[in-house]
């Protein structure tokens, strides 16, 4: 016997163009763009009215649905596709959501189509050199104490890992980012490098001086892994 | 645990100062203090760093206010109590063509960078002593780390003082860093398509080339190769640019065992794009020079070779299709004056005099050879000339690069059937029902294709004959430019083909022959190509339509007969035979029907005018690009 969670059986619902979506908005139909990215990425950039529902936040934030359930929905991230197992997005469907959409590409492709964006609360960019996979060993060699926090979901956690980091997802970091220690060294890692700029950008905004990130993320690591270490 | 409430005092030490000075200002400055377009000075009252007083006033943006940029500033009473905040400045108002371009660029598209995150220095900036370029290098370097991307290569030749040397910005541009999405392949063929023109600004340009002491052959050999003329015609996805092999950034020389061109990396290199290949294969010379015998020997020596066939049967031929059409006119002009020649711009009409010359199965096989070759010559020329102003033209009437390329192939595939095909055939008429008795007399014999000593004889005569010395000589079945023509095809089948197929499988060919063997197959193939097509359009349209008795068109290929009258006056030797034979009567034949005269006549056509117009742009191209 088989029970699979509810919502997951369905299709995952189907890309659109950014273009498309101006033209829903420009005929003024009953759309909402949904930022399924976290919380800090989403104040920092977005399509303009976009409601922030990370991904995971599917029981605190699912509240902020729109009530009319023949609203069309545009779920999108950054440039990496949406995950299928985006949890809003099933939530949206279990609540019964009829027009759901994934913005094709991202807000990558809707700034590349020049369209605008705003940024509710942004970060300024903090500008330091990332650690380079072949370089990690060295650099944390010469940074004693160093701490690699893993900003992927715990599922991606789970999965793999760089042996000693922590994880601390970039969803909540505005949340959990005091419980890390001040005085030690930080790298950041995330699955290909989009993301981990903002992140180390935000924690030396707090106040955190020597944040490093890992260039190309977890993807980046596990390729120089497959081809060898020199 | 670090203290993180010092700045937010001193600000609102700053903010208490500043209101007490406010209230005891004298009376001119707190009038100023509403219009705050006055001058810098009073917002240098508050903001009393170094960075806002002298800094701002040297910086390249001294000349301006402070609401220049920090418009929203309207009412510095409001502004000095906190309650008018200046929102982010909008450097586009001004630098609107920076801003424009910004909107593409990838850290924009991808990290939402603004222009204060690169310019965090924005109220001192200045022009930097180093020059632009070396500021470009140390401000991309703040994240881009120096050693990997800075210290070696065409940046690390900057940094020493090489004003020639590329900077970041002169790959990647400045405000307009393209953004390629590697997930997408039109991303990846657009990113190659981008970095090589990139590449070839500098190393192109014969002036910096000469000052830096390289080379621009470097670019030219690369255009001439299968990457490069591929990359050119429209088509980068499949083939390398330059940084597919150089890598982008610490290029090195390739006795450096850091640099990719290292020989211990160059199958790395090399794998990047080509699977299952043998070791040796590494040994194949992406930027070849066969015209330079320091570079190798083979190459030279296999271009000469190319060009002495070339020179050699487009001399003889040539002259020989000269003096045929000289002779053959004056002889025309006499008769005709003389009233011997009956005028007729119709077909034949249907009529009994005529034989048996081709069977359905050879003009099927002619009709084959005739569309096959077009399609070779239609999609490989177009990459062999690829800087032409036709070679786009004629790559999108295919569809594009790829589709011309599949076409290129199929049409190979079918030329080499028919090539077997009529190996299978010269068995079968050597060894008729596997008799190897009396096979050298087929061989050497009348109806055979090969050539005998009277070919010979034959050239000889026919030279004599131009210049009026003798008569025509006597043909039999085969005339000696017809068995050129056959065994032309044959040699060229196997060259051109043979070249072909390495060009199509090199892995698999590197388990056979060394890297290097693709270079000049490349050559074989290009040269080789020329020859026949040239050779085609030119004396093989001659030799059977052009000539003024046979001009515009000899359909005996198409339809499958021949006049009696042709047969006796162009072959007499066969005519003869065939009369002593008793075989004559036997072969002879109803004249060919409308619909045949129609198709050959339509298709034998439109065969001449499409190769007499491949002839032109060849040549156009040939001789001006």
């Amino acid at each position: 016997m088989f029970i699979s969670p509810a919502g997951a059986d369905q299709k995952p619902p189907p890309r659109i163009e950014p273009r498309a979506v101006v033209r829903m908005m420009d005929n003024r139909e009953s759309i909402v763009l949904i930022n399924v990215l976290s919380f800090l990425e989403c104040m920092d950039s977005r399509i303009p009215a976009s409601l922030c529902i990370a991904c995971e936040e599917k029981g605190e934030k699912a509240g902020l649905l729109p009530r009319d359930r023949n609203a069309k929905l545009v779920f999108y991230g950054g440039n990496t596709p949406v995950e299928a197992g985006c949890e809003i997005i099933r939530e949206a469907q279990r609540q019964g959501f009829a027009n759901l959409y994934i913005l094709k590409g991202g807000l990558t492709a809707w700034k590349r189509a020049g369209y605008e964006v705003e940024s509710v609360n942004r970060i300024p960019r903090v500008l330091w050199p990332a650690v380079k996979p072949g370089n990690l060993k060295p650099w944390l060699n010469s940074a004693p104490g160093a701490l690699m926090i893993d900003l992927r979901s715990p599922v991606a956690y789970q999965s793999h890992h760089i042996s000693g980091a922590v994880n601390m997802p970039l969803v909540s970091l505005h949340r959990t980012y005091q419980d890390l220690p001040w005085d030690r060294p930080l790298l950041v890692i995330d699955a290909d490098g989009s993301r981990s700029f903002l992140a180390a950008s935000y924690l030396r905004r707090k106040g955190f001086e020597n944040v490093r990130r890992l260039e190309g993320g977890m993807a980046a690591w596990q390729t120089w892994n497959k081809r060898g270490a020199p | 645990m670090r203290s993180r409430g010092n700045i937010g005092y001193g600000l609102c030490f700053a903010l208490i100062v500043c209101l007490a000075l406010g209230g005891i200002w004298p009376a001119g400055i707190v009038q100023a203090a509403g219009n705050p377009s006055e001058a810098p000075r009073n917002c240098q009252s508050c903001h009393a760093d170094a960075v806002f007083k002298a800094g701002f006033q040297a910086s390249a943006h001294g000349r301006n206010t402070c609401v220049s940029c920090h418009a929203d500033i309207t009412d510095l009473r409001r502004h000095m109590t906190g309650e008018n905040k200046p929102g982010p400045v909008n450097c586009g108002s001004c630098h609107r063509d920076v801003a424009s371009r910004f909107k593409k660029d990838v850290h924009y598209v991808k990290q939402n960078f603004q222009c204060q995150d690169c310019h965090q220095d924005i109220h001192s900036i200045r022009k930097s002593q180093g020059g632009f370029k070396v500021a470009a290098v140390e401000n991309c370097t703040q994240c881009h780390s120096r050693e990997d991307y800075a210290l070696l290569g065409h940046s690390g030749a900057l940094l020493k003082g090489n004003a020639d040397a590329a900077a970041c910005t002169d790959c990647h541009g400045l405000h307009n860093t393209p953004y390629y999405d590697p997930s997408l392949e039109r991303d990846k063929a657009a990113a190659r398509e981008n970095y090589t023109r990139r590449c070839r600004s500098c190393h192109a340009d014969v002036k910096m080339a000469k000052r830096n002491q390289f080379s621009t052959k470097t670019v030219a050999s690369y255009d001439d190769s299968y990457h490069g003329k591929v990359l050119n015609i429209g088509y980068p996805q499949r083939v390398a640019g330059c940084a597919d092999c150089h890598l982008g950034h610490n290029i090195l020389p390739k006795n450096d065992p850091r640099s990719a061109m290292h020989p211990d990396n160059m199958k790395a290199a090399c794998k990047a794009c080509h699977k299952g290949f043998h070791d040796r294969f590494v040994s194949f010379d992406p930027h070849p020079e066969p015209l330079d015998p320091r570079r190798s020997l083979v190459y030279y020596w296999t271009e000469v070779f190319m060009i002495a066939l070339l020179g050699g049967t487009f001399a003889f031929f040539w002259l020989h299709t000269i003096l045929w059409w000289r002779r053959t006119y004056s002889d025309k002009c006499r008769e005709g004056k003389a009233g011997f020649i009956e005028k007729t711009t119709f077909p034949e009409c249907r009529e009994e005099k005529q034989i048996q010359r081709f069977p359905v199965r050879d003009r099927v096989m002619h009709v084959l050879l005739i569309l096959s070759f077009f399609t070779l010559v239609m999609t490989g020329f177009p990459i062999k000339y690829y800087d032409s102003p036709w070679a786009k033209i004629l790559i999108n009437m295919w569809g594009g690069a790829y589709r011309a390329g599949l076409f290129h192939r199929i049409a190979a595939l079918v030329l080499c059937g028919l090539f077997l095909y009529t190996l299978w055939l010269s068995l079968q008429f050597l060894f008729p029902k596997k008799q190897f008795r009396g096979s050298l007399k087929r061989l050497f014999g009348p109806d055979s294709l090969f050539p005998n000593f009277k070919d010979l004889k034959d050239i000889i005569g026919m030279f004599k004959w131009f210049f009026g010395k003798e008569e025509m000589p006597k043909f039999d079945r085969w005339t000696y430019w017809e068995k050129f023509d056959f065994f032309a095809v044959f040699w060229g089948m196997t060259a051109i083909g043979g070249s072909g197929f390495m060009l199509w499988f090199p892995e698999k060919f590197s388990y056979l022959l060394p890297g290097w063997m693709i270079n000049v197959a490349a050559v074989v193939h290009s040269e080789e190509a020329f020859l026949a097509a040239i050779f085609i359009f030119t004396v093989h349209f001659f030799n059977n339509h052009f000539v003024p008795n046979k001009f515009p068109l000899e359909t005996n290929i198409f339809t499958g007969r021949y006049r009696l009258e042709a047969l006796r006056h162009e072959r007499p030797l066969e005519y003869e035979r065939l009369m002593a034979e008793g075989r004559l009567d036997a072969m002879k034949r109803e004249g060919p029907g409308f619909w045949t005269q129609l198709f050959a006549g339509a298709f034998g056509l439109a065969s001449l005018m499409l190769g007499l117009l491949l002839t032109v742009l060849i040549f156009w191209a040939a001789l001006f690009y």
